[in-house]
């Protein structure tokens, strides 16, 4: 509503397969504890310099920052849903957080999370060096204005050393419904994480594989220039891409009638039920996203299928309805909305 | 009949490792001993589970003193038990306090410990005039090494430029 979301809205590069890529960078101002560490006076004197430097970056930009204290459960829920912000950065109790977005929602700069400040640049497809770009001069602009602590050995000091050196978190997210379906998923994650690369669900930790959609990340952030790392992690995307799309023809060649049977009563129950809750709604959406990729159906009408994923999540949804909904509510009106998105093709099919 | 661990032929392999290098895909068989000290195990242990004791931690140049009950920083006052607890440092002058414990974990998981990527313009500073003199350095005992003594005197005065930009 109102807000634009780029990585949503728009498709990118490779994007029958990756829904995004995202760009991250840990820094922390020099001679400041790190969040776990910092009481509440600090960490708001923390917040802030980071928002007066913001204020004082080039007009460009479209930085608009908030404090999560001045926003709602539901805005602050909205946030995660659009992975702008992270679980953790937007868990009670708030004390000093903040995020910066721009205009586009491209961009977005946690303050207060894990470190300091957590620089993000998400672009819809595969987009990681695109990303990486932007995130650079960003950092540089912000750098202008900010200490940030740094050393020779270790480069950029985070709060955790998973992060030290770079800062650099480089990540897909993917949509691999051929893989999950013919198992291969498992050990092409297996064999991901021996070259130290990291697998997790589409909200983090503990959300594996819901609707076959996953984001795979690099784990080493030191050792590596950044654009090294970009580069590794963009070719192991195209690999996964390349897997997926072999197994999704070897699905259509080998169960052409188990593969049409399964989009199309996705296809059937996303169209005619009256209530749906959101697992149900994500993994239909992903089933019926196969069969648009196979052009076994025709492609969701006035929405891209991150936008539905992202629509149909409780805080999206209820700020579409424009009020507060309780669960059966909102299961109904998820239900409906959906519809919306397949209406126009109904008459045609 | 079980597979004997091709790594030490003494125990049963109890993991398939898979190793991807150059491309190439290999499968080995170790006991779970050897896999851990292959590194293969490494993956599925975060940092919080190593720094939270799963694996003891003690200074490697062998004064055997923990962690825990170590020293605290003097900048913000995290301990050593803090660490462990958390698995973050407390704030930035922590990695010079810790370092003796915690080096060694970052290479570990890094496989590295030397920093390759960018250098901030203000706080880099000092680091990039370190890294021009690290590296003239070595060039310096090279040419001496080879009798180039009219290279070693340029480079010896470049050294010298370079530290005294430093402490304008």
């Amino acid at each position: 509503m109102g807000a634009e979301t780029a990585w949503m809205q728009a498709t990118g590069p490779e994007g029958d397969v990756v829904m995004a890529s995202r760009v991250r960078l840990a820094r922390n101002l020099q001679g400041i504890p790190f969040p776990v560490h910092l009481d509440a006076e600090r960490g708001r004197a923390m917040t802030d310099r980071v928002l007066e430097a913001v204020a004082h970056l080039s007009s460009d930009w479209q930085l608009r920052p908030v404090r999560l204290e001045t926003l709602s459960p539901l805005d602050r829920q909205i946030l995660v849903e659009k992975h702008l912000a992270s679980p953790l950065l937007v868990a009670d109790p708030i004390r000093y957080e903040a995020v910066v977005t721009d205009g586009r929602e491209t961009v977005s700069i946690m303050v207060g999370e894990e470190d300091h400040l957590r620089i993000q640049v998400l672009l819809p497809g595969l987009g990681l060096s695109e990303a990486w770009t932007v995130a650079d001069r960003l950092d540089d602009a912000f750098e202008a204005q900010l200490d940030f602590a740094f050393d020779a050995d270790h480069g950029y000091l985070t709060a955790y050393p998973t992060n030290v050196g770079t800062g650099l978190r480089a990540s897909v997210m993917v949509h691999l419904p051929a893989l999950v379906l013919t198992r291969e998923a498992g050990s092409l994650f297996h064999t991901l994480a021996q070259t130290g690369v990291v697998v997790r669900g589409l909200y983090g930790e503990g959300s594996e594989g819901r609707g076959s959609i996953f984001q795979i990340s690099n784990q080493v952030s030191l050792g590596r220039s950044e654009e090294e790392m970009v580069h590794a992690l963009t070719v192991v995307a195209e690999q996964v891409v390349g897997r997926e799309r072999h197994a999704r023809q070897q699905l259509e060649k080998t169960a052409p009638v188990a593969l049409a049977d399964r989009v199309g009563r996705a296809f059937g129950v996303l169209g005619h039920a009256r209530v749906l809750t959101s697992e149900e709604a994500l993994q239909l959406l992903s089933d019926v996203q196969l069969g648009v990729s196979l052009d076994l159906l025709p492609a969701f009408s006035g929405a891209t299928f991150s936008e539905l994923v992202s629509l149909t999540r409780p805080g999206l949804l209820q700020r579409q309805a424009g009020r507060e909904l309780d669960a059966g509510e909102r299961d109904r009106i998820r239900a409906d909305l959906i519809q919306e998105h397949l209406a126009s093709r109904s008459g045609a099919a | 009949m079980s597979v004997m661990c091709e790594r030490c032929g003494q125990r049963p392999a109890a993991l398939q490792v898979t190793e991807v290098k150059d491309g190439e895909r290999r499968e080995h068989h170790l006991c779970e001993p050897c896999a851990r000290q292959e590194g293969a195990l490494l993956p599925v242990l975060s940092l919080a589970h190593i720094l939270g004791g799963l694996v003891p931690l003690e200074s490697p140049d062998g004064a055997g003193d923990a962690l825990t009950g170590g020293p605290s920083c003097p900048e913000c006052g995290w301990t050593g038990a803090q660490i462990q607890h958390t698995g973050q440092m407390g704030c930035p002058h922590c990695y010079e306090v810790f370092g003796r414990w915690v080096d060694p974990v970052v290479r570990r998981i890094h496989g590295s410990n030397e920093h390759r990527g960018k250098i901030p313009s203000r706080t880099g500073q000092a680091v990039r005039r370190q890294r021009t003199l690290s590296l003239l350095r070595s060039q310096l005992a090279d040419a001496v090494a080879q009798e180039e003594f009219e290279r070693a005197a340029e480079l010896r005065d470049q050294i010298r430029a370079q530290q005294q930009t430093g402490e304008v």
